[in-house]
This record gives structure tokens, C-alpha cells and sequence, in this order.
């Protein structure tokens, strides 16, 4: 129980961070006029750049999903690391 | 560190009735007795540990020496259970304070751990909640803020002029954000009827509140709510393309991750069985 609900926490929290995320690398690709680009981790996109003429947007990737979902397990895991090594 | 000149300070919600100290927060009652209650009331009454040490040995004829070491012990033990703030009385002791931290940098090469203060924390909503805990956070934290904030800001001034503006908003948003977070936690633990005040410790501010088997809600309630804001504030700079409010909002954001293990909310939020969350 506490591994499942440490995971589910832990990866709504990593999504929520990445939507925000969206947010803010618009903003700063705007302003510092980014031209088109990915961030990811090897061909898994987490956010992809692109801009055509004076507009810019970024677009999330499977990534997202992937990073959430694996800071997710290692939440649940830590936790229930923390709840055996109370109990002894 | 204790100083021998220190003197004792009891929170509004503490209360000495003689016998025991009352913590009014959280509805726990310490008794007292024997030498303990005489130091005690001595030290309630405003003496400093050394006062009240001379007293209490030309009182029971005993050594002044254990007397001074047992005071000591006992007003230390009082200061980490959360129920008296220790202050150092006079110029001299503030000074023999610098130096005795001067020298803890210089053999130990780090800072000496932190006093444990405590701050109560009045009824009536959340907004008087809210302006004692930034009273606390903005204006009693206000030099370790502007040292840290001052590291930060400096090379951006000389390397980035253009960052300045949203490292500076950055900066406010980062006293924000601990704001909104301890005031989360506080309104949130009034509201499941738990008494809880504040505890500072150097950097360390926390909400301490009544243990007890539904409070999951209270631990998630600080990251929930800054959030919230980080959230909102991002969405409401996208459109308008303002850098030095997305960075503002972005302290706000960060504080979400207290709600994994790596922070005592998460851990807490995790083990915590049943609950309303």
C-alpha cells in the first residue's frame, strides 16, 4: 500500500512539475528567442521547440510520461525502503 | 550552545502553572517536580541560568557547580522539546555568542547548529495565520535571506544584467512560496482541529502540529498550495510573456517535490495510513 500510493504521488507530482514546466520554457524561449529544438533523453523527446516566425510554442513528448512514471516507482520505493528500515 | 547568561522565554501558548508546563498548542500538560520545579520557577520569574543556579545551591546547600550543569541540561532539554525559547541577556553574552560561533567556523568549518525558536500561532482564520507566519519568514529570517539571496543576485548583476529583474522576482517568489507553504500547513491543521505552532531553527522553519491518524491532508496541504499559485502564476505569464513572473512562480512549483520522499512532507504523506487524501 505504501509503495503504491508513494508511486502515484510521486508520479502526479513529476507530471504537474513537467506541465508546469511547458509554462515556463515558453515564456524563456520567447523572450530569449529559442529557434527549434528537443529535450530528451536520447531519441525520447521530453519537450520539443519550435518556432516559425515570430511565434513559439513547446510540445511535450512521450518523455514526460516516461520520467513521471520512473521518478513515480523510485518514490514508491524509497518509501517503502523508509517504512521498513522504521519498523526495525 | 548554552550560555550561562541565557535566559528563558515562554511562547504565548506555554504556559507555567507551577507544577507543570502547559503546552497550550497542542493540549499537552509536562508536571514538575522537586529541584526541577524550584529551577523552573526561577527561570520563568526572568532569572538567567547562572541566577537561578546561585539561588537554588544557597537554597539546598549543594554544589553550585552541579546545580549550574544540571540548569543547564534541564533548559536545554526544555528548548529541544519546543516549550521555551532560550535568549541571550545583555551585550556581553551576544558577544561571547559571536565569538563562540566565530570559533565553531574556524575548528569545525561549519556553522554551529542553529538555535530551536518557537512561535505561537494565533487563532481566528487564515489570515492572521498568515501574517505571523510572514512576520516570522520575511522579517525575522530577513538577514539569512538577504545573505542567501544577495550570494545569488550579485553574479547575475555582473554577468547577466538582463536576469536581474526575474532573479530578483525569483527571489521574492522563494520567501513567498515558504510562506504559503508553513501557512498551507497551518490552515489546514486548524481546520482538522489540531493546535499547531511554528518552530524556526536557522534556515529550518516548520509547522509543528497535534500528531494523529487523519492528517495526510495537513502534510500535503503546504506543497498542494504553493502548487497551486506556481501553476496559476506560470499560466498567467505564458500568455503575457513576462520572465520575471514565470520566475517567480517557478519557487512556488519546486516546493511540489516536499510532496515525494525526498522531504519530510512526502515521507510522512506516504507512510500515513487511511487519512482523507
Amino acid at each position: 500500500m505504501t509503495f503504491l500510493r508513494a508511486s502515484l504521488i510521486g508520479a502526479l507530482t513529476v507530471l504537474v512539475i513537467e506541465v508546469a514546466l511547458v509554462f515556463l520554457l515558453n515564456v524563456v524561449g520567447t523572450s530569449q528567442h529559442w529557434g527549434n529544438g528537443q529535450l530528451g533523453i536520447g531519441p525520447l523527446a521530453i519537450y520539443t521547440f519550435s518556432r516559425s516566425g515570430a511565434s513559439f510554442a513547446v510540445q511535450t513528448g512521450l518523455g514526460v510520461l516516461v520520467v513521471a512514471v520512473a521518478v513515480g516507482l523510485l518514490n514508491g520505493l524509497g518509501a517503502q525502503w523508509l517504512s521498513r528500515t522504521a519498523q526495525r | 550552545m548554552i550560555d550561562l547568561a541565557d535566559r528563558l522565554e515562554l511562547p504565548t501558548d506555554v504556559r507555567f502553572d507551577g507544577d507543570a508546563l502547559h503546552d497550550l498548542a497542542l493540549g499537552e500538560a509536562y508536571p514538575l517536580r522537586g529541584s526541577g520545579m524550584e529551577g523552573m520557577a526561577l527561570l520563568a520569574a526572568g532569572y538567567s541560568i547562572r541566577d537561578a543556579a546561585r539561588t537554588l545551591a544557597v537554597r539546598f546547600d549543594v554544589n553550585p557547580q552541579t546545580v549550574q550543569h544540571d540548569l543547564t541540561e534541564f533548559a536545554f532539554q526544555l528548548s529541544r522539546a519546543q516549550l521555551v525559547n532560550l535568549r541571550p541577556s545583555g551585550w556581553r553574552a551576544r558577544l561571547r555568542r559571536a565569538l563562540q560561533v566565530s570559533l565553531f567556523l574556524v575548528v569545525a568549518h561549519r556553522w554551529p547548529p542553529a538555535r530551536i525558536r518557537r512561535y505561537a500561532l494565533p487563532d481566528g482564520g487564515a489570515l492572521p495565520l498568515l501574517r505571523q507566519i510572514a512576520s516570522v519568514v520575511g522579517i525575522r529570517m530577513a538577514p539569512l535571506w538577504i545573505g542567501l539571496i544577495g550570494t545569488l543576485l550579485l553574479p547575475a548583476l555582473l554577468f547577466a544584467p538582463a536576469l536581474a529583474p526575474a532573479l530578483a522576482a525569483m527571489a521574492v517568489g522563494l520567501v513567498a512560496a515558504v510562506i504559503a507553504h508553513e501557512g498551507g500547513h497551518a490552515v489546514a491543521a486548524r481546520r482538522a482541529g489540531a493546535g499547531c505552532f511554528l518552530v524556526r531553527s536557522g534556515w529550518r522553519v516548520a509547522v509543528v502540529h497535534h500528531a494523529g491518524p487523519d492528517r495526510s491532508l495537513v502534510h500535503a496541504s503546504g506543497p498542494l498550495v504553493c502548487g497551486l499559485v506556481g501553476l496559476a502564476g506560470l499560466a498567467a505569464a505564458s500568455p503575457i510573456h513576462s520572465l520575471p513572473l514565470a520566475f517567480a512562480a517557478l519557487p512556488f512549483v519546486v516546493q511540489l517535490l516536499a510532496l515525494t520522499v525526498l522531504a519530510q512532507d512526502g515521507r510522512l504523506l506516504a507512510a500515513a495510513k487511511g487519512g482523507d487524501l
